[in-house]
């Protein structure tokens, strides 16, 4: 173990000392998957010498918006990836569902993902492809559905995000930061996932707009239902979207809870970084 | 059984607290009557789900069959039968179904379910609730119950009327 990874171990052990700890929260089930939506045990991945995930548990409530958050480089898009298959753990296991996915096979795997709808950060659409066809794309790959039908579905979608006002036409390279984010949305949702993830949905954008967003999110998942996962470090998205939050630092949750228990902790960890102070035991490094 | 037609805004019927938070009411504090009306309140709500189709759509393609309890009421339970598209609430008692789900509420997650404000799988994982069998399937979908009751707010709301056209 190198020095850095001894100081990291001993932030650790003192972070989960605190009586107020709660790590993950245990539900028994008597099958996998009666309760939980996701479930990641005792996760570990390093690239190199870098370790990245470091004994990470958390399981990922159903019908709830559950906020993953975290300072920057402490894991959290790696742990997305993990979530949907595109990396594996080096040990430990991740179950959707009650499924265990390092252990599916491909095309599983691949039958799997279609629980998921991703809204990554940059919304990434297609730049050669107007608004309408970025969000028929995943109906026409993955469907039989006929042009009509499709249409239904996409200009539903778009309705849904306030994007069937003509901005369908218009393509990505003419849309705003916030368009853009609305328009990767509705092409989330297409599919009908039972799973969203939101990798750092508030990035480029203002406080007004990422507000506007989180609003977006909230009401899309009431009339909706389904497992919400937004993965950011943004406290503001966290405060006013996350009914479940989990934070993470360096590879392990650190605390994990109802919003308004997460917002009141005494842990001095998690105190210090929702407040966004400089003081405490969190560094630079 | 209460129908929906009784009480078309069941929020209105539940006990204030001294805070003034409907359905807010301590577990101990709770007398009887006020068990039985929280519960006949929830009825209320998933009756009106089940006529709304554009809830009772999504809810119907879980295919369960959900067993709906109050733990503060000897026995009291309905089942929210989910099946092929549509939602029905149906007495328990000489009901042909089986129930694949169960989910049992003491008065106060009954009280919050009612008026769209519980977060049910906390209310589980803080033993404030009961399940068995594959709640999640239920607990996807109970949202859009929830909703019902508590619309969300609209995208915009409370922001510059100008800044929301522009964003749009």
């Amino acid at each position: 173990m190198t020095a850095a990874d001894a100081k990291t171990a001993a932030l650790l052990d003192r972070a989960s000392g605190y009586d107020y700890h709660q790590g993950p929260m245990t539900v028994p089930q008597t099958n996998p998957g009666d309760f939980w939506s996701i479930e990641c045990i005792d996760l570990y991945k390093s690239f190199g010498s870098n370790r990245v995930m470091n004994g990470l548990n958390v399981g990922i409530p159903e019908g709830m918006i559950t906020v993953i958050l975290g300072p920057s480089g402490t894991g959290k898009s790696v742990l997305l990836s993990h979530l949907i298959g595109l990396m594996f753990p080096d040990k430990g296991d991740i179950l959707v569902h009650g499924e265990s996915v390092p252990r599916m096979k491909q095309a599983r795997l691949l039958e799997m993902r279609r629980k998921f709808g991703i809204l990554f950060q940059d919304g990434a659409l297609f730049g050669s492809m107007n608004v309408y066809d970025n969000v028929a794309f995943p109906l026409r790959q993955h469907t039989d559905m006929s042009e009509e039908q499709i249409k239904d579905v996409v200009m539903r979608r778009l309705d849904e995000v306030g994007l069937a006002n003509g901005a369908e036409t218009r393509s990505p390279a003419e849309l705003s930061g916030g368009m853009k984010k609305r328009a990767g949305f509705a092409r989330a949702l297409v599919l009908e996932p039972q799973i969203v993830l939101f990798d750092e949905p508030d990035s480029g954008l203002d406080p007004v707009r990422t507000a506007l967003l989180c609003q977006l999110i909230e009401k899309v998942h009431a009339e909706n239902g389904g497992t919400y996962v937004v993965i950011t470090h943004d406290i503001a998205s966290a405060r006013r979207i996350g009914e479940y939050i989990a934070v993470l630092w360096k590879g392990r949750i650190v605390q994990s809870g109802d919003r308004d228990d997460m917002f009141d902790s005494p842990n001095p960890f998690v105190r210090q970084f929702l407040a966004g102070n400089p003081g405490g035991p969190l560094g630079m490094e | 059984m209460t129908t929906s037609s009784e009480n078309p805004d069941p929020a209105t019927r539940l006990p204030v607290d001294a805070h003034g938070a409907r359905g807010a009411v301590a577990e101990d504090a709770a007398p009887r009557a006020d068990h039985r009306e929280a519960w006949e309140t929830l009825i209320d709500v998933f009756e009106q789900a089940g006529d709304e189709p554009r809830i009772a759509e999504p809810i119907g393609r879980i295919e369960q069959v959900v067993l709906l309890r109050s733990l503060d009421l000897d026995g009291s339970g309905v089942l929210l039968v989910c099946r092929g598209g549509r939602l029905e609430v149906v007495d328990r008692d000489g009901a042909s179904e089986q129930p694949t789900i169960e989910l049992a509420l003491r008065t106060p997650e009954i009280e919050k379910l009612a008026v769209g404000k519980l977060r049910t799988a906390m209310a589980i994982a803080d033993g404030r609730a009961t399940y068995a069998g594959p709640v999640r399937q239920f607990l996807r979908v109970l949202p859009l119950v929830q909703a019902m009751v508590n619309p969300p707010v609209a995208m915009g709301t409370n922001t510059d009327d100008e800044l929301v056209e522009e964003i749009a």
